[in-house]
């Protein structure tokens, strides 16, 4: 199958105060071209999932497969956005980073194209002007713009988004937002997105999976549900219920 | 005005002529012997006499090699344990215990052992130079490469798999500010290092160096003389340390990666 697929997965944690069982048999997918929302507390295994699907962590148990291929590290094809506002290499301009980017996955790209398609990301995401820029310079919300245009530009077939506008007032959340879900539209590739936001999970998608707390279970929820409150009694409800079990 | 003052240099000018103003008013007073306290104008003239002589010339780019080849020895020697250290676990603790016992140890003390070593010769001087440099170099320059932040290794390691690509694109750069707070101490240990050596060494080869060229002005109690040598090695040392201030302003500081000054 071509996506996501991810199979029963087990992963703990050791720390000082003993193992940590984070997950404990999740399963998810990711079809082509499907976004994804994935909700959950802080602190429910979300962050782990994600990185899995992205390969910096591996799986104790269950598989992770990517194309129907098991997942045996990162990828330019899986890329990953994260809250972290510094994630673009502060040594490089925000132009630069992004051609760097391109001249490291597509070697072949001719100069030209590079900076044609570095350009394009810059300008669709509102950057134009921008690439000279040093990513000190930029504003929160212009450096988490910069790390999608750098993410388009390499044309993922799975985008994998935790919590990118997380650290983002919530003005700007929205205009992120709107932005993403154009971005998606019109270039067509595969998103997770992680976050614990319910209203953005809603804003992003039909029907938002959940990760349980106890990192046991991820529960899709019904399309018809769109009144945040609502959801949160439901997923409260749940969740006890998955307790008790 | 009050915007020129602003600028460092500029602050740095006007407090060193208030200096001198000061010297050549006690000069002036008659308080102290001209053979203990020369006037700044005959310091002058002796600077330019030795200078023209080419002595002095000879000196300073006998001295400035020297430590330009021991440095580069030494951050050689540094990069690549560093990054032995960083793949190597085994590595990483014999080099921490290394440093441990070596950073703390002045170079003069390691002196006797140097010359039964190397001699007294050129080598001798190199060698402490590598001894007062590369300590702080590996100290810095592995706590840079072990704390590059594990954003950047994530993403460099989903744009290429390459270890070698991650050293040149990810690690290095991410360490250049503590590489460059490294060369800092190294530089201001070696420099201090270098005079004491060559005074106590007297003449290396064909040529001293300046420590050499202060001791001889003592001998010869050449005061105006010994003052131009002492103010060579302030001044020479100022610069480099400006230089490398100037290194850390066009990269690490404009890149956020360092606290500004």
């Amino acid at each position: 199958m071509r996506g996501l697929v991810l199979e029963q997965i087990h992963k703990s944690f050791t720390t000082e105060e003993g193992v940590r069982r984070v997950l404990q048999g999740v399963s998810l997918t990711v079809g082509e071209g499907e976004l994804v929302t994935l909700l959950g507390r802080s602190g429910s295994g979300k962050t782990t999932l994600l990185r899995i699907a992205a390969g910096y962590d591996f799986p104790d148990g269950g598989r992770a497969l990517w194309n129907g291929a098991p997942i045996t590290g990162p990828s330019p094809n899986r890329f990953v956005v994260v809250q972290t506002l510094d994630q673009l290499f502060p040594w490089r301009r925000v132009g630069s980073n992004i051609r760097f980017a391109l001249r490291t996955v597509y070697p072949h790209l001719t100069k030209a194209e590079v900076q044609e398609r570095a350009d394009y990301w810059l300008e669709q995401t509102g950057l134009s002007g921008c690439g000279d820029l040093w990513p000190a310079q930029l504003s929160g919300g212009m450096k988490q713009r910069a790390a999608l245009a750098r993410a388009f530009a390499l044309r993922p077939e799975l985008l994998l988004l935790d919590e990118p506008f997380g650290a983002l007032d919530s003005m700007l959340r929205r205009t992120m937002q709107e932005l993403l879900l154009n971005l998606c539209a019109v270039h067509r590739c595969s998103v997770l997105f992680v976050t614990h936001d319910i209203e953005e999970a809603l804003r992003l998608s039909t029907s938002p999976a959940f990760l349980t707390a106890d990192g046991r279970e991820i529960l899709r929820l019904d399309s018809s549900q769109t009144n945040p409150e609502e959801i949160r009694r439901l997923l409260s409800q749940s969740e006890q219920e998955v307790a008790a079990r | 005005m009050k915007k020129l003052f602003r600028y460092r240099p500029a602050q740095r000018l006007g407090w060193i002529c208030l200096l001198l103003l000061i010297w050549q008013g006690v000069v002036w007073s008659k308080r102290i012997s001209p053979l203990l306290l020369p006037a700044p104008w005959q310091v002058w003239k002796a600077f330019i006499r030795q200078l023209l002589d080419g002595d002095l010339a000879a000196q300073i780019g006998f001295s400035l090699a020297i430590i330009l080849r021991g440095t580069a020895l030494a951050v050689a020697i540094s990069l690549a344990v560093a990054l032995l250290s960083l793949y190597s676990r085994v590595f990483a603790s014999l080099a921490d215990t290394l440093c441990a016992l070596a950073h703390p140890l002045p170079a003069i003390a390691l002196l006797p052992l140097i010359i039964v070593w190397f001699g007294v010769g050129y080598r001798a001087v190199v060698a402490i130079i590598v001894h007062s440099t590369l300590w702080p170099m590996l100290l810095n320059l592995t706590a840079g490469l072990k704390s590059t932040p594990p954003v950047y290794v994530e993403c460099g390691k989903s744009l290429c798999s390459s270890p070698f690509w991650m050293l040149c694109h990810v690690y290095l750069p991410s360490s250049l500010s503590s590489f460059l707070a490294g060369l800092k101490i190294g530089w201001a240990r070696a420099w201090r290092a270098l005079i004491s050596a060559e005074m106590i060494f007297g003449a290396v080869a064909s040529s001293g160096g300046i420590g050499w060229f202060l001791f001889q002005n003592r001998v010869m109690m050449d005061t105006p003389g010994l003052f131009a040598g002492i103010l060579v090695v302030a001044v020479i040392g100022m610069l480099v340390e400006e230089f490398l201030l100037l290194v850390e302003r066009r990269t690490v500081i404009r890149w956020g990666m360092s606290a500004a000054k």
